[in-house]
C-alpha cells in the first residue's frame, strides 16, 4: 500500500507538468487546428531563461521572493517569444494548407532548440538548488517540498485557466474562435488578438512547466524539450486535443500510467506503454477520453 | 642543355617531393560527445588533444610533421559514431582519440579496423578489446577490474547485506552492472534487486519507490554523472537511507552539482590518477575541462549555495573519491 501511494504522489507530481505543457498544445490546436511542435522547445528554452534570470538579474539571490520573481519574469519573457512566434511563424501561414504549418512548426522547433544550444551552448546546465530539498514522511509516503509545490500550482494554474476560459467573456470569445473562426469574427470578435492571447497563455503556462522541470531535476539540456514536448502531446490526445479539462486529465493519467508502469511492470517497458496505450485509446476512442464527438450538421 | 635542364627539375622534384610529403600533417581525429548529455566531458576531451598538438606542434611535431586535429561530434549516441567513424577515415586520419563512451567507441570500432586506423579509448566496457580488432588499444582499466574493486570494497570492507545495482542501457554501464554482480556473487554478497535506466530520462522515482520497499543498505550505480547526480538526489528526496556507490563514470563535478545538498555521502569509484597528470592540469586551470579536470582535486563551483562543499581525491588505496562537508 506504501508502494502504492508512493507512486501515486510520483504520478502526480511528474503528471501536472505533462499537464501544463500539454494545456500549451491543446489551446493551440482547439482555436488554430495546428500542432505547434514548437510548444516543447519553447519549454526548454523557458528553463534556461529562468537560469539566466536567476544567475544574471537576481544576483544569485535564493529566497522564495526570488524564486516567485523568477517565475514571473520567464513566463513574461516567454509570452513574449510566443507572440513573436506566432507572427513569424504561423501567422503568415494562417490560410496557407495544414501541410504548410506543420512543417514551419517543425522548423520554428529546430530554430529555438538550436537557439538554446548557441546561446546556453550543447552542455548540461544545473540549475542551483533553489527550493530546499525538504521532505516529509507521511505513514510510509515520502512527498518533498518541491513536489508540493509541484502540484499545489499546478493546480491552481489549471483551475483558474479553467474558470477563466468558461466564466469570463474573453474566454467565451475564446471558444467561440474555437468553435468557427469566421463567425465568431462576424460577432465581432478579433481573432487574431484570441491567438496572440492563446499563444500568451499557452507559453507562460509551458515557461512554468520548464521551470518546474529545472527545480525538479535541476539539470537541463538544450534538447530536452523534444523529449518532454512528445509526452505532452500524447498527455493532450489521450485527453482529447483541442479540449482544456481533458489536457488536464490527459497529463494527471500520463504521469500516473507512467509511475505503475514503471513502479510495478518494468522501468525500462514504461515509454513502450505509453505509446501503447496512445494507440489503444485512438483507436477505440479517436477524440480522446474528453474530446468532443463532432457531429456534422447540415 | 635542354635536356639537362630538364633532368635537373626532375631531380629538383624529386628531392622537393620527399620533404613535401614528410611535411604533410598527421592528421589526429578526435571522435567525442561534444554536443549532447556528456558534451562537458567531450569537449574536455577536444580541448586536451588540441592543446596537446598545440604544445607537440610548438616542438615541431612528430618526426617533422605537424599534428592536425580533426574533430568529429558523435553526440554519445552509436549512431552518430558510426557516422563519425566513416566520416574521420575519410578525411584519411591515422588515428584517432575517442570516444568517451564504450557504446560510441564499440559502434566506431569496425570502421576504423578495416581502414586500419589506430583508435584508442578510456571506454571501459570489456568488451571492446573481446572483438579481436588490432587497431583498437585500451587506455584505461576494464569493466571487470571496476567491478572486483567494488564488490570488494561493498561486500568485505563496508559490509553491506542487501545491495542494489541499477544501470543503464550503455555499453559500458551493462558491463560494468553485469560485471559487478558477478563480483559481489562470488565475494558472497547478496544482490537483492538489478534496475535499469534509461539514460536522460530524469525521472527515476518509480524505479526507487520500487527499490525502497527492498530495504537496501546500499546502491550501486553503473552509468553516467548526468543520471548519477539526479538519482542520488531522487534517492535522498524519498529518504532511503542506503549508500550510493556510482561507477567511475559518475567523477564528474556536475554530479555533485545536480545531486545539490544529497551528493553529501555518496560515493564514487575512481580511476587513480598519475601525479603528474595532477600537477598538469592544475598548472593550466580553466583550458582542460572535464575528461581531466575531474581528475584533478579542484573545489566545487563555490558560487553555488553549498560554499563549503570541497570535491577531492583520496589518494589512499582505496582509491575512493568522496564528497564531504567542508570546515
Amino acid at each position: 500500500m506504501d508502494i502504492f501511494l508512493q507512486q501515486l504522489a510520483n504520478g502526480l507530481t511528474i503528471g501536472s507538468m505533462f499537464a501544463l505543457v500539454a494545456l500549451g498544445y491543446t489551446m493551440v490546436y482547439g482555436v488554430m487546428r495546428l500542432i505547434n511542435f514548437a510548444h516543447g522547445d519553447m519549454v526548454a528554452a523557458s528553463a534556461f531563461v529562468g537560469l539566466t534570470i536567476y544567475t544574471q538579474v537576481m544576483g544569485q539571490a535564493a529566497s522564495l521572493l526570488a524564486v516567485i520573481v523568477i517565475f514571473l519574469l520567464t513566463a513574461v519573457a516567454m509570452a513574449c517569444v510566443g507572440i513573436i512566434l506566432e507572427r513569424i511563424a504561423y501567422r503568415p501561414l494562417r490560410e496557407a494548407p495544414r501541410l504548410s504549418a506543420v512543417v514551419s512548426a517543425l522548423g520554428a522547433s529546430l530554430v529555438i532548440q538550436n537557439g538554446i544550444m548557441l546561446i546556453w551552448g550543447p552542455q548540461m546546465r544545473i540549475f542551483p538548488e533553489l527550493v530546499p530539498q525538504i521532505s516529509w514522511d507521511l505513514g510510509g509516503v515520502v512527498i518533498s517540498l518541491i513536489q508540493v509545490i509541484i502540484l499545489v500550482l499546478s493546480l491552481v494554474l489549471m483551475v483558474a485557466l479553467y474558470l477563466f476560459v468558461e466564466k469570463t467573456r474573453i474566454g467565451a470569445a475564446i471558444r467561440a474562435s474555437s468553435i468557427d473562426q469566421d463567425a465568431a469574427r462576424l460577432m465581432g470578435i478579433n481573432v487574431n488578438s484570441i491567438i496572440a492571447l492563446i499563444f500568451i497563455i499557452g507559453s507562460s503556462l509551458g515557461a512554468v512547466g520548464g521551470l518546474f522541470i529545472g527545480l525538479y531535476y535541476r539539470g537541463i539540456t538544450f534538447n530536452m524539450g523534444w523529449q518532454y514536448g512528445l509526452y505532452a502531446f500524447v498527455a493532450a490526445i489521450i485527453g482529447g486535443i483541442g479540449n482544456i479539462p481533458g489536457a488536464m486529465l490527459g497529463g494527471m493519467l500520463l504521469g500516473l500510467f507512467n509511475a505503475f508502469i514503471a513502479g510495478y511492470v518494468s522501468s525500462t517497458w514504461s515509454d513502450a506503454f505509453t505509446f501503447i496505450l496512445l494507440i489503444i485509446i485512438l483507436i477505440v476512442r479517436p477524440t480522446g477520453i474528453l474530446g468532443e464527438r463532432v457531429a456534422e450538421k447540415v | 642543355m635542354k635536356f639537362g635542364k630538364m633532368m635537373l627539375a626532375l631531380a629538383a622534384t624529386t628531392l622537393l617531393a620527399v620533404p613535401a610529403f614528410a611535411a604533410d600533417t598527421l592528421k589526429v581525429g578526435v571522435q567525442a560527445p561534444i554536443t549532447g548529455s556528456y558534451a562537458n566531458e567531450g569537449q574536455g576531451i577536444q580541448n586536451s588533444v588540441e592543446l596537446l598538438a598545440e604544445q607537440i606542434n610548438a616542438k615541431g611535431g612528430v618526426m617533422g610533421r605537424k599534428i592536425e586535429v580533426i574533430p568529429c561530434d558523435d553526440q554519445g549516441t552509436a549512431m552518430a559514431a558510426a557516422i563519425c567513424a566513416k566520416d574521420l577515415v575519410n578525411q584519411g586520419v591515422s588515428m584517432v582519440i575517442g570516444s568517451y563512451t564504450s557504446t560510441c567507441a564499440e559502434a566506431a570500432q569496425k570502421t576504423y579496423f578495416k581502414a586500419g586506423v589506430l583508435q584508442t579509448s578510456d571506454g571501459t566496457a570489456d568488451s571492446l578489446t573481446e572483438h579481436g580488432y588490432w587497431t583498437f588499444l585500451r587506455n584505461s582499466f576494464p569493466n571487470s577490474a571496476e567491478a572486483k574493486f567494488a564488490a570488494n570494497y561493498m561486500v568485505n570492507v563496508k559490509k553491506y547485506k542487501r545491495i542494489v545495482v541499477i544501470s543503464d542501457f550503455s555499453s559500458y554501464a551493462t558491463g560494468l552492472a553485469d560485471a559487478t554482480i558477478t563480483a559481489i556473487k562470488k565475494a558472497g554478497g547478496n544482490v537483492v534487486s538489478y534496475g535499469k535506466i534509461k539514460a536522460n530520462s530524469q525521472n527515476f522515482t518509480p524505479l526507487l519507490t520500487n527499490i525502497k520497499s527492498k530495504n537496501p543498505d546500499a546502491i550501486f550505480f553503473a552509468g553516467y554523472y548526468t543520471d548519477g547526480g539526479q538519482l542520488r538526489a531522487q534517492q535522498v528526496a524519498l529518504d532511503i537511507k542506503a549508500d550510493f556507490i556510482g561507477g567511475d563514470a559518475n567523477a564528474n563535478p556536475d554530479f555533485a552539482k545536480l545531486a545539490g545538498s544529497a551528493a553529501e555521502g555518496a560515493y564514487v569509484i575512481n580511476v587513480p590518477t598519475p601525479e603528474m597528470l595532477l600537477r598538469h592540469c592544475q598548472a593550466i586551470p580553466g583550458r582542460l575541462q572535464g575528461q581531466i579536470r575531474n581528475l584533478a582535486a579542484i573545489d566545487l563551483d563555490n558560487h553555488e549555495r553549498r560554499r563549503d562543499a570541497r570535491y577531492y581525491l583520496r589518494h589512499g588505496a582505496d582509491q575512493e573519491l568522496r564528497y564531504q562537508e567542508g570546515r
